[in-house]
């Protein structure tokens, strides 16, 4: 009797489960490739600095890292990023996987004397019309140098 | 001893049969549902058609479940056969009992089997709707977990419009299967409701198919027919 009526739950919960609403369905954006991506910034500046080079130039270094946590299960090899500094036109930059897993992003920029630096970093992908490419998922960071 | 009797009694029958000229008689019985008994001369009871029997005059009394008791006569010439058609007028409780029964059976068809189809209709349409919900639901997810593993953007807008497709399907699916579920409770409360009702204000109409020979034999299998032997003891 015990058994019959564990059984007529399991089956109404068997049911209701098969029935329940998909509640992911209605919040497909935290992938950083979707274009309706609203999740949080998907990099982490690791580091900012000044240094100069041989010819004496004074340049500014941009580290950063994207967390593997991140990215979607299946990785690719290779990612591109579009970066500006202080908001001068994008350039791509290729970044690869190291051993923990990580992005690594590396680039130096020429800029105007500033103690105050913004970079922002987008995904580089191809455009919807599937001709050229387009920059996503653009975010801003500052520091002050 | 009733048996050992009818035996010997039977025996001389034959003997009689053998020793003079026979004819057959072949009944043409006008019934609708397949059985009759034939009665000749109050002393042989026949289940079939023909049979053979003594050059003579013969009297024979037929019946049918649901008929009245038809007599009719003929004779039996040697090596000829006679054939004997017979109308059999409908008896007026058969006549009664056939009209009850198709009250009975409106009532029956009213009360369980049209809210009964009703209800096996629902049933299917719901579990159908339930295949086709799961289905959806399973692509839905299948679709999601594409989105979780792409790195493409195009086919990440190509999965998410599959997944509000699908999505949208397993929501409607899901409505009409709770719908299903809420008329196929309906109809199947209603038919053992009405059912009930039903049994305990009809009960199935009869009538009497007791053959009027009945207790006037005793069954005995003859050697050369279907014939049967008078009840003695």
């Amino acid at each position: 009797m015990m058994r019959k009526k564990l059984l007529i739950v399991f089956a109404g919960l068997l049911l209701v489960s098969c029935v329940k609403k998909i509640e992911k369905a209605d919040q497909l954006n935290d992938n950083i490739f979707d274009r309706e991506y609203t999740g949080k910034q998907w990099f982490e500046l690791v580091d900012v600095y000044k240094y100069f080079n041989e010819l004496g130039q004074q340049l500014v270094a941009v580290e950063a890292i994207i967390p593997p946590e991140k990215f979607p299960d299946l990785r690719p090899t290779k990612i591109t990023i579009g970066a500006s500094l202080n908001g001068m036109p994008a350039e791509e930059v290729a970044c690869f996987q190291n051993f923990n897993g990580e992005f690594e992003f590396f680039k130096s920029y020429t800029p105007n004397i500033s103690n105050n630096y913004c970079i922002s970093l987008g995904l580089v992908v191809v455009s919807t019309d599937g001709e050229g490419t387009e920059i996503i998922n653009s975010f801003e960071e500052c520091v002050q140098l | 001893m009733i048996r050992c009797i009818s035996l010997i009694a039977y025996f001389f029958f034959l003997q009689g049969l053998v020793a003079q000229n026979k004819g057959q008689v072949m009944f043409l019985v006008d019934v609708d549902n397949g059985y009759f008994e034939i009665e000749i001369n109050d002393t042989m009871l026949l289940k079939r058609y023909k049979t053979d029997l003594p050059e003579g005059h013969y009297k024979a009394k037929i019946w049918s479940p649901g008929y009245v008791v038809n007599t009719v006569e003929f004779d039996i010439t040697a090596n000829k056969t006679t054939e004997k058609y017979v109308k059999m007028e409908r008896t007026n409780d058969f006549i009664q009992y056939e009209y009850d029964y198709k009250q009975y059976r409106q009532a029956f068809h009213k009360s369980f089997t049209l809210p009964g189809a009703l209800a096996l209709t629902s049933a299917v349409y719901t579990g159908t709707t339930m295949l086709r919900m799961y289905n959806f639901r399973q692509r839905t997810l299948d679709e999601i977990e594409l989105y979780n593993l792409s790195s493409t953007s195009n086919e990440i807008d190509q999965i998410k419009l599959n997944v509000n497709n699908y999505n949208r399907k397993f929501l409607n699916n899901r409505t009409y299967f709770y719908t299903g579920i809420g008329f196929t409770a309906l109809f199947t409360g209603y038919t053992i409701y009405a059912f009930t009702k039903f049994k305990k204000n009809h009960t199935e109409p009869t009538f009497n198919k007791d053959s009027p020979f009945r207790d006037k034999y005793s069954f005995y299998p003859g050697i050369n027919s279907l014939t049967l032997q008078i009840k003695i003891g």
